[in-house]
């Protein structure tokens, strides 16, 4: 029999060289060759930690009380290997692509970097690993004990110091640097080589065990068929649900998530694994079941049948093989501690230490200091406390039997994550209200249905609430919830609490909706596996190179941090370490803090500096769906091209206007030059007249003088109404609206021009003196003089008649002029009332054709029309006009 | 793949209680050796592809696995 010097002695040299493997492989991995580590070979091995002290040990025993029920605890993560194209290629590539940390930010980065989901997932992980480590702690001292005659105190110390000598380990090499892959090179070499020692123990002890104690496979056929576990009692419930639990498990174990998807180096390497691996399962369960036979025909009754891997060599006095028996369970124990710790604690310091000192450091993520302490310390601290944990589980429960089933009870509540998981890599409507609430109700039903009665009726739920419920409320029973009773425990638990968790997770992804955020990440880890460029996260912001350059350093380091500028920089044609602050760049540069720090805290440190993050509406059009894409897709080129199509229109419409206004313009020009020029031409030749002639009669000289008067009167007129034109037209004149009879204002105008005295015969119409109108009231007697003397100068009748009728439009009132001449031909209506247009040659004198337009736009200003009346026997105007409110008696 | 691995591993369930351990392990370790054989004809084609970045795109994801 081994001295329990000599195992010790044993363990530390094995401990030694793992310690010397791992600085071998960072040491590699720093000199920037690792032909080795970059293999698949490594990377499969490496998964193997699913494989702990709990399967090396107690499959065997497992396999003697239960038969064949061990295998699902493998063909569950076979299954998951089998699906790995589909599902486990594109965890990988999203951990990848997104910098995942650990399992808890895989969940909060895809719901939108959510910090809730982020601590919900790694107070899970945590309740979830402290038993498991608890489990490892214990089979360790057992298998130790297995050699030594110690009392209970031996095993006490035994377990503290495999725990601080785990504790050393970890933190020495989970914790040594903050890498900003996240990747832990020499823990992966001992694991790997764990992994190597753990099969070759438990092959050798099933080689020994077949072939030399039995004598090969057909006596090995005959032991079980004489043992206890003959018939093969399957119950299928259980075989179902503990399959669906394994499969689940290795999805969801923060460890299995850390090796397989934060540790990976080359998509590739899962290509290998995918068979190999399940190999590595089927190799470690090969022997099982004959040890347990074996065992069982040859141990004392009494015999611990978890041990049957140490205690079957040894009762054969093979210690080489016992030796390395326990070696290989020691391998199990260690490599599982030191990863769930390594993951934990990666979980613990990135989604609750930094949102907490986010939070408490004033203006957190802008402040000067090395921030890569503080994670460091957290991990540490964590690590230490996680162990700790684990110890004191360990000691409280007493390491008795209750700490068998914990294996199984711990996958059931990780499992709680897996709806939450593959709702968050296939389906896009997944939101992070339904993954919180899945999460949460199956975490609580998982607790109390399976969780808290595992500590036995002596733990937290006494005898009574285990057998009526708290409160005397049947329907909550612990082991029968609403009143589903007689199911195995563990099955019972799963199907209540997983059925919960999906239909919460359902339910609340249905009812909620996502953010922005959330829905550009949902896109991007759905669609991790097509093809083409991942949206963005951030719209284009204010933020400084520089600030974001001093919290990169204090983040990743000086050095990486200056590279990753500098890289940037000199990618975007600048030289200097301060790049342009682009979309693209936040993004990546939030990638490489999220590989240190995690996604949610990464997110909430660069929201920081550029004052919160947006998401644009073109980065959303760039994850909707394809279909939606094209729809939304030709809709805007519809909408586009119906815009354009208006436009044209317009532009066609202004155009035209354009050109009248042009042609317009140059017509009045050349007629105002025109204008001006005929009363200039007989002014100059007058003047000239006037100054050569020296003797000139005087009443000559009075005439021509009358003539000169007489044009420059013309000019002047000519020149007011081109300005009162223009005023009116740039809407400067000045009104002086007032209420005033309208009657009143046609008889001022009549007897300004005079026309009743020159023979004209004026007849008015209705109205009278009842119809008062608000109005400028000396404006409008312009107009209508305008009008009045119009008729005087146009009616070309023998005896003009102008009848001046005043008519009620009810809310308007018109004055209609209308004469007894030959009117206005049709097409030339319209025309009159632009400026210069004169229909006849009759050039009466002043009139430049400038009256009708002056009319035109006094009414305007005066929110009245002045019109042609077309059809009335002769030339005809009608002057409408607002009418005063209320009418006077 | 994933869906024909569950059913092989479920069909026990429809033998229970009528079959010695003996046989099933037999079963059981057999099908779990077609299938990691079956597993490591298809990476290599697969693996293949990958690194011929055209083909991937023909195989999508390809569902959920879990009976």
């Amino acid at each position: 029999m081994l001295s329990f010097n000599l195992l010790v002695a044993i363990c530390l040299v094995y401990v030694a060289f793992l310690f010397f493997i791992a600085f071998a492989a960072e040491r590699q991995a720093a000199s920037g060759e690792r032909p080795w580590l970059r293999s698949p070979l490594v990377y499969t091995l490496s998964l193997s930690i699913y494989c702990t002290a709990w399967t090396f040990y107690g499959a065997v025993g497992y396999a003697a009380r239960s038969g064949l029920e061990f295998l699902t605890i493998y063909i569950g993560p076979t299954i998951v290997m089998l699906a790995w194209w589909g599902a486990l290629r594109k965890l990988v590539r999203i951990g990848r692509t997104q910098r995942i940390t650990s399992i808890a930010d895989l969940i909060s980065s895809r719901y939108g970097k959510s910090t809730l989901l982020g601590v919900l997932v790694t107070l899970i992980a945590l309740i979830g690993t402290t038993p498991y480590i608890a489990l490892q702690l214990q089979s360790v001292t057992l298998s130790f004990a297995v050699f030594t005659e110690g009392g209970p105190e031996t095993l006490n110390s035994t377990a503290i110091w495999v725990a601080v000598g785990l504790t050393v380990f970890t933190i020495i090499f989970g914790t040594r640097k903050l890498d900003v892959n996240e990747r832990h090179h020499g823990v992966v070499a001992a694991i790997a080589i764990e992994a190597v020692v753990k099969l070759i123990a438990l092959l050798a002890v099933g080689i020994f065990v077949v072939f030399f104690v039995a004598a090969g496979p057909r006596d090995i056929a005959a032991l079980i068929n004489a043992s206890p576990i003959d018939v093969w009692e399957l119950r299928p419930e259980r075989w179902m649900t503990l399959i669906f639990l394994s499969g689940a498990a290795f999805l969801c174990l923060p460890r299995i998530i850390h090796v397989m998807v934060v540790e990976n180096a080359d998509e590739r390497h899962l290509a290998t694994a995918s068979w190999a691996f399940p190999l590595y399962l089927f190799l470690m369960s090969l022997f099982v079941v004959p040890i347990a036979v074996v065992g069982l025909a040859m141990m004392p009754l009494g015999a611990n049948p978890d041990l049957f891997v140490l205690t079957v060599p040894l009762a054969l006095d093979r210690d080489g093989l016992a030796t390395l028996a326990f070696l290989g369970g020691f391998s199990s124990a260690t490599s599982m501690v030191i990863v769930a710790a390594i993951a934990v604690s990666t979980m613990v310091s990135n989604h609750i230490v930094m949102p907490i000192w986010l939070r408490s450091v004033p203006s957190g993520a802008t402040v000067s200091g090395d921030l890569r302490q503080v994670v460091l310390v957290a991990r540490r601290v964590t690590i230490a406390a996680v162990l700790l944990l684990g110890y004191l589980y360990y000691r409280v429960s007493g390491g008795g039997t209750a700490l068998a089933a914990i294996g199984l009870i711990s996958f059931a509540g990780v499992a709680q994550v897996l709806p939450a998981l593959l709702g968050g890599i296939f389906w896009r409507g997944a939101t992070r209200v339904g993954a919180a609430a899945g999460v949460t109700v199956g975490f609580l039903i998982w607790a109390w249905t399976l969780f808290l009665p595992s500590f036995g009726e002596s733990g937290v739920l006494g005898a009574e609430v285990l057998a009526a419920g708290p409160w005397g409320i049947a329907a909550l029973r612990p082991q029968a919830l609403f009143g589903l009773e007689g199911l195995d425990p563990l099955v019972h638990s799963v199907v209540w609490s997983m059925s919960f968790n999906i239909l919460a997770f359902l339910i609340g992804s249905f009812l909620s909706f996502p953010t922005p955020l959330e829905r550009l990440q949902g896109a991007s880890f759905v669609n991790a596996l097509s093809p083409g460029g991942g949206a963005r996260s951030w719209a284009v912001s204010g933020a400084g190179a520089e600030e974001l350059l001093v919290m990169s350093q204090r983040i990743v380091g000086g050095r990486d941090a200056q590279a990753l500028f500098e890289a940037e920089a000199a990618e975007q044609g600048k030289g200097g370490y301060l790049p342009e602050v682009t979309p693209e760049f936040l993004e990546r540069l939030e990638r490489v803090l999220a590989g240190s720090v995690g996604g949610a805290t990464a997110h909430a440190m660069v929201a920081q500096i550029t004052g919160g993050a947006s998401v644009s509406v073109d980065d959303l059009m760039k994850v909707a769906d394809e279909a939606q894409q094209i729809m939304e897709y030709s809709a805007r080129l519809e909408a586009q091209s119906d815009e354009l199509r208006r436009t044209a229109r317009q532009l066609q419409v202004a155009n035209e206007k354009l050109m009248a206004l042009s042609v317009q313009k140059d017509a009045f020009l050349s007629q105002i030059s025109h204008e001006l020029r005929t009363p200039m031409t007989s002014i100059r030749s007058f003047s000239e007249i006037l100054r050569q002639s020296e003797g000139l009669a005087p009443e000559d000289r009075q005439r021509y003088a009358g003539v000169i008067h007489d044009e420059a009167l013309r000019l002047t007129r000519l020149l007011d109404d081109l300005l009162d034109l223009s005023v009116l037209e740039n809407g400067q004149v000045s009104l002086n609206t007032r209420e005033a009879a309208l009657d009143a204002v046609i008889s001022a105008a009549l007897v300004a021009t005079g026309v009743e005295e020159e023979g004209l015969v004026v007849r008015r119409e209705g109205g009278g003196d009842g119809v008062r109108v608000i109005t400028d009231p000396d404006r409008l007697s312009q107009v209508f003089i305008n009008l009045i003397s119009n008729v005087r100068k146009y009616c070309d009748a023998e005896r003009p008649v102008l009848r001046i009728v005043t008519r009620d439009l009810g809310d308007r009132v018109a004055v209609d002029f209308i004469d007894n001449g030959s009117g206005v031909p049709g097409d030339a209506q319209e025309l009159i009332f632009e400026k210069f247009s004169r229909l006849t040659d009759q050039q009466a004198a002043g009139s430049a054709g400038l009256g009708l337009a002056i009319c035109r736009e006094i009414m305007l200003r005066l929110g009245g029309s002045i019109r042609y009346l077309p059809g009335q026997g002769g030339g005809a105007f009608r002057v409408s006009l607002p009418r005063a409110e209320a009418r006077a008696a | 793949m994933p869906f024909l691995g569950t059913f092989l591993f479920l069909v026990p369930v429809l033998w229970a209680g009528s079959v010695r351990t003996s046989a099933g392990l037999v079963y059981l370790f057999v099908v779990w050796g077609l299938l990691i054989v079956g597993l490591a004809l298809l990476a290599r084609p697969i693996s293949r592809a990958e690194a011929d970045p055209e083909k991937t795109a023909s195989h999508e994801s390809e569902g959920a696995e879990e009976p």
